[in-house]
């Protein structure tokens, strides 16, 4: 049997979706949608197992919506925000940069690792950081989402604390940017 | 063209080219064609130089980082760097190329591991911030990242590919290195005509699937995996989606056509049937490195034009063996 491919559709992004990915964002920074974005369209990969969420420029649209009559339809577009599934989001390497980038002198979530932990961190791994021996510039909680960084400021992925102990937490590994070469192909 | 394509599928194989095929591991119609390009002496200097561990090389991304500071941070790690000179921002790597692909800086996307003569494409396209350009066989994404760091990701780039795994590559490699002004499009490049109906593009780089002749250093399987009818249905799809670019080039815009092979079947033949074809079409002459374009093999004589096309050959300028081709589409 021909195995026939869900067909996925670029559209804008629903309500429900721009709500999943403002809240996450109120959770990590102070930072509006539109200084990371400028004027930026928010779009979603509808469609398949999770909607795929992109911010998009007018010349990609224009672009888009001429594909969009035909049967050829974009594999991604613009910068990838992250995914939204089951009503929770999946944050994407890029978006860490960009709030980074952007944000690192309003309130924003991150936290430094020393070169020992930066190692195992981009295994895939969790780690135990100990927050008194690598200067925090942020105060960091129980159950945050975090940026990861080295003591370069280098971006390396997104993380959640999952506890937090007498000035050690341990950080649940989302992503990293070791994803590039484990599975990015 | 019917005459040419009979000439370049018959071939006589000489007892030289049976020697030279036998003693480099090589099918001997491969070699017979080496020998009616270049010459025996210069033939054998290609097969010997095939035989050299090839350079690697890195493009560093000056987009997210300054590259004096990559060279002093890899050096840190025990790679040394040397700058290719006529590359913006290549780098060959003397020592240490074992690690280079796994190491942290790769990871972030300060660089991109790529072989000198492939990153010229990029250099002959010249892509300018504010352009609308097609990579019309994109993945794995080396070239395409190339084009926007040129323009520090103020171009559009519609970068296409047909494989799905590749794909996967491609974005991969976009999002690591910082680009993201690019629609990325999973289809075969001859469907995307029709379904776009205009002549959209500034700028279309080509870097047509070919054989991989040309990479027999890097992967030497490319001794005997392909057989001329294989080269000619190659070529026959590389006409297909040259034809396909130009005709969503705009009037006045640049199209560049690219192989890693060194074929004149894949090469030559492809553009001398495009030009003739097409006649608003002008090679240009290009600022990168290689000899010229061949415009006679055979007894077969290709438009004169194409000696602005360049050659680079492994034995001569240490690289992969490429071809590289700029045409313009006249206003």
């Amino acid at each position: 049997m021909q195995n026939k491919e869900k067909r996925l559709v670029f559209r804008p992004a629903r309500h429900e979706e721009k709500r999943v990915f403002k809240s996450f964002l109120a959770t990590i920074t102070t930072c509006k949608y539109s200084t990371i974005l400028q004027n930026r369209l928010l779009y979603g990969l509808y469609g398949g197992f999770f909607i795929e969420l992109f911010a998009i420029t007018q010349n990609m649209l224009d672009l888009i919506l001429l594909l969009n009559k035909t049967d050829v339809q974009p594999y991604s577009a613009g910068f990838p925000l992250g995914i939204v599934k089951k009503g929770g989001f999946k944050p994407s390497l890029p978006l860490a940069k960009i709030l980074f980038k952007k944000c690192r002198h309003q309130t924003l979530n991150f936290l430094v690792l020393d070169e020992k932990a930066e190692r195992k961190y981009l295994y895939g791994r969790d780690v135990f950081v100990d927050i008194k021996k690598t200067k925090q510039p942020y105060t960091i909680r129980k159950q945050d989402y975090v940026i990861v960084v080295n003591t370069r400021f280098d971006v390396l992925g997104w993380g959640f604390i999952v506890e937090k102990v007498k000035g050690k937490v341990k950080l649940q590994n989302i992503i990293d940017v070791g994803w590039y070469l484990r599975s990015g192909g | 063209m019917e005459r040419k394509r009979l000439a370049l599928a018959n071939i006589t194989v000489s007892r030289t080219a049976i020697r030279l095929a036998k003693r480099y591991g090589y099918l001997p119609y491969m070699v017979q064609r080496y020998i009616d390009m270049l010459g025996v002496d210069e033939a054998e200097k290609l097969l010997r130089a095939n035989e050299e561990p090839y350079l690697r090389a890195i493009r560093c991304n000056d987009y997210l980082i300054d590259c004096d500071k990559l060279v002093e941070r890899l050096s840190e790690k025990g790679i040394v760097l040397e700058p290719i000179p006529y590359t913006r921002t290549g780098f060959a790597v003397k020592m240490g190329s074992d690690k280079i692909g796994f190491l942290h800086e790769y990871m972030l996307g300060y660089y991109y591991i790529q072989d000198p003569a492939s990153m010229l494409p990029v250099e002959s396209l010249d892509p300018r911030p504010n352009e609308t350009i097609l990579d019309g066989a994109a993945a794995p994404g080396g070239k395409a990242t190339q084009i926007q760091q040129y323009t520090k990701d103020e171009s559009l780039l519609v970068a296409v590919d047909v494989s799905r795994e590749r794909m996967r590559a491609l974005r991969s490699h976009l999002a690591r290195m910082g680009f993201y002004n690019a629609i990325l499009i999973r289809t075969d490049l001859r469907r995307l005509p029709d379904a776009l109906g205009v002549q959209l593009f500034d700028k279309i780089l080509l870097d047509a699937p070919c054989s991989g002749e040309g990479i027999v250093r890097r992967d030497p399987s490319r001794k005997t995996s392909r057989t001329l009818d294989d080269l000619l249905f190659l070529s026959d799809l590389q006409y297909e989606l040259s034809t396909a670019s130009y005709s969503m080039l705009k009037q006045g815009g640049i199209f560049v056509y690219s192989t890693c092979s060194i074929g004149v079947e894949e090469n030559e033949f492809v553009i001398d049937r495009l030009l003739r074809r097409f006649p608003d079409l002008e090679p240009l002459e290009q600022t990168i490195p290689g000899v010229a374009g061949i415009d006679e093999y055979r007894g077969i004589k290709f438009d004169p034009r194409l000696k602005k096309c360049r050659r680079l050959y492994p034995h001569i300028h240490n690289t992969e063996g490429f071809f590289i081709c700029k045409i313009k589409k006249k206003d």
